[in-house]
């Protein structure tokens, strides 16, 4: 779906991306992750071609960006920006239809997505006749996601898109982020650096350090065997264990079980918030119970505890 | 009816507030109601045997200043704010610092001398005060445009490049309106100079609130000085209020609301 070969990109004498090269699959919710300065924006801001590498090749959708006309390119390429950056001059309802009018859709249709996408992301409907300033920072940020969302484009580029979010509206909406790509089949593109957010998102991940691509890989391939200490000092090695727990759901744990345990999780939830909860109410078990509240069976402490990874 | 009334006196005291509509009616009294003031003037300067210019009306004057103002605000507008978006575009950024100076030194030029220097071209009248006012507001347009342009947060660029917009898109829809305030204000300021400049068309022939004020000096008539130079006060003052409310009026969601 998206592909880079051997990119290179200075700015000046400064290098900002080096002999770089990374494939993306159709469908992927792919994480960049690295600290500040390494070239994570850059190399986002090549797969929409807003800067063109010095050498090397970019391909999306098997096509060579610079034989493409640049507008059309990003016109199907969603484009979340790292400071939301909506049109100050513009109400919410024009930023968000910012790129279905450019692709001339007609008024009715223009109508139609935006109240699918008010659904969508639960953006409060009173919002959309206001302009960016009468909106909070991680208002503007919802908004800027939808504004990418818009016109459904099958490849969206997101650029730390929830920096400016508390960490109650953080999770909300990475769980609808998470929604939206399991029932689209979209390719996600996104940066971040924080280690938890990636975790929790990526299904394919690349780490990033000076330019260079340090590893590349699942999540879960990364957290277990980090190349270097970069890496593992970038994971926070502190916390490893706990961040692997974050990637298994309950259900893989679950034992057969009726008696005792009166507290419940959820099939879904992660094993980190399932050890949570034990410590929370001191319990070595817990029950685990599907969507509607309906008794699966349960949980041990020590089944974590011995649990063995790579599986 | 009655709540109609009070709404309508409602309206009319807040109009009455604001120093716009008073300008204004002080203008038109000026304009039209000069020759009723001899007794005044005679008053102010007594001995003088005709104390009020009767040469053309006021009315007359006042439409030929506006005129002068206007064409040259016009062109020199069309000139500023082109070459402001020309200095702010990819190809045409190495020329912004000398068009910067280009203009500053036009401004610098003192605007009689500008005359002298152009009677000889386009003869006397109006064509050389024109000249000489478009030159001497190009400047602050120039740099009001650039100004505007350059305060577009970079993020709101980016973002509307990636998302898809042309160039052509980006400047009419996003740098153009958001720059518009400060072009505005450009312009506000470059108005309000020129209506105090025009006079000195007068020197080259022109007609305008400068015929009374060059004739009062030249022969030593200070009532004509006063009657010119006052009409020329008010119409700065009533234009600078209609450039405020315009300025009110056009921001993003209206009127600013009080509060
Ligand atoms: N337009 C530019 N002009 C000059 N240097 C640039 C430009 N864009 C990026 N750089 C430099 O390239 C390097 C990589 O920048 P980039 O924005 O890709 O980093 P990043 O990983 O996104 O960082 P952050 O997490 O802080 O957003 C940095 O050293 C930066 O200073
Ligand atoms: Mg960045």
């Amino acid at each position: 779906m998206i592909e880079l070969r051997n990119v290179s990109k200075s700015f000046g004498a400064v290098p900002a991306v080096a002999d770089f090269s990374l494939k993306i699959e159709s469908g992927a919710f792919f994480v960049l992750a690295g600290p500040s300065g390494c070239g994570k924006s850059t190399v986002l801001r090549m797969i929409n071609a807003l800067i063109f590498p010095d050498k090397g090749q970019i391909e999306v959708r098997g096509q060579d960006v610079r034989t493409m006309e640049p507008e059309k390119l990003r016109r199907g390429i969603g484009y979340v920006i790292q400071s939301a950056g909506l049109f100050p001059h513009w109400t919410v309802a024009d930023n968000i239809l910012a790129v279905p009018r450019l692709l001339k859709w007609s008024p009715p249709e223009c109508a139609a997505r935006l109240d699918a996408l008010v659904g969508l992301l639960r953006v409060d409907p009173a919002l959309l006749n206001r302009y960016p300033r009468q909106l909070s920072g991680g208002q503007q940020q919802r908004i800027g996601v939808a504004r990418a969302l818009a016109a459904d484009p099958d490849i969206v580029l997101m650029d730390e898109p929830f920096a400016a979010l508390d960490p109650v509206s953080r999770l909300v909406l990475q769980d609808e982020l998470r929604g939206i790509h399991a029932r689209s089949g979209k390719t996600i593109v996104f940066v971040t650096h924080d280690m938890d957010e990636a975790v929790r998102l990526a299904t394919g991940m690349a780490v990033m350090n000076g330019g260079l691509l340090i590893q590349a890989g699942s999540p879960a391939s990364i957290l277990l065997a980090p190349v270097d200490d970069f890496v593992r000092d970038f994971l926070g090695a502190e916390s490893l264990q706990l961040r692997l727990l974050d990637l298994v759901p309950v259900r893989t744990l679950m034992k057969p079980g009726k008696k005792g345990a009166t507290e419940t999780i959820a099939a879904g939830a992660s094993l980190k918030n399932a050890l949570n909860l034990m410590l929370a109410c001191r319990r070595s078990s817990l029950g685990v119970a599907d969507e509607s509240g309906a008794r699966l069976g349960e949980i041990h402490l020590n089944d974590i505890v011995a649990r063995r990874d790579g599986g | 009816m009655g709540a109609d009334r009070r709404s309508l006196i409602a309206a009319l005291l807040r109009l009455a507030r604001q120093p716009g509509p008073w300008l204004t009616v002080l203008l038109l009294a000026a304009m039209f109601l000069m020759p009723k003031a001899e007794p005044l003037m005679r008053w102010l300067f007594p001995g003088d045997p005709r104390p009020v210019y009767t040469r053309a009306s006021f009315f007359e004057l006042t439409l030929a200043h506006a005129e002068l103002v206007a064409i040259s605000s016009l062109a020199a507008a069309a000139i500023g704010i082109g070459v402001g978006i020309f200095v702010t575009r990819e190809c045409g950024r190495e020329f912004a610092a000398m068009a910067g100076a280009i203009a500053a030194m036009a401004q610098t030029f003192p605007p009689v001398a500008v005359l002298a220097l152009t009677i000889p071209v386009l003869g006397y009248g109006a064509a050389p005060a024109i000249a000489a006012l478009c030159l001497y507001a190009i400047f602050p347009i120039i740099a009001a445009t650039v100004t505007g342009i350059e305060a577009v947060p970079a993020t709101v660029r980016d973002a509307a490049m990636g998302m898809g917009f042309a160039p052509r898109d980006v400047l009419w829809r996003i740098e153009l309106p958001l720059a518009f305030p400060f072009i505005l204000a450009g312009l506000r300021n470059a108005v309000i100079i020129n209506i105090g400049t025009a006079a000195i068309g007068s020197a080259a022939g022109a007609l305008s609130l400068g015929s009374p004020i060059i004739e009062g000096l030249s022969a030593s008539n200070p009532a004509y000085v006063l009657e010119g130079a006052s009409i020329v006060a008010l119409l700065a003052m009533a234009v600078d209020r209609g450039f405020a409310w315009l300025e009110d009026f056009t921001r993003p969601g209206g009127p600013e609301q009080p509060g």
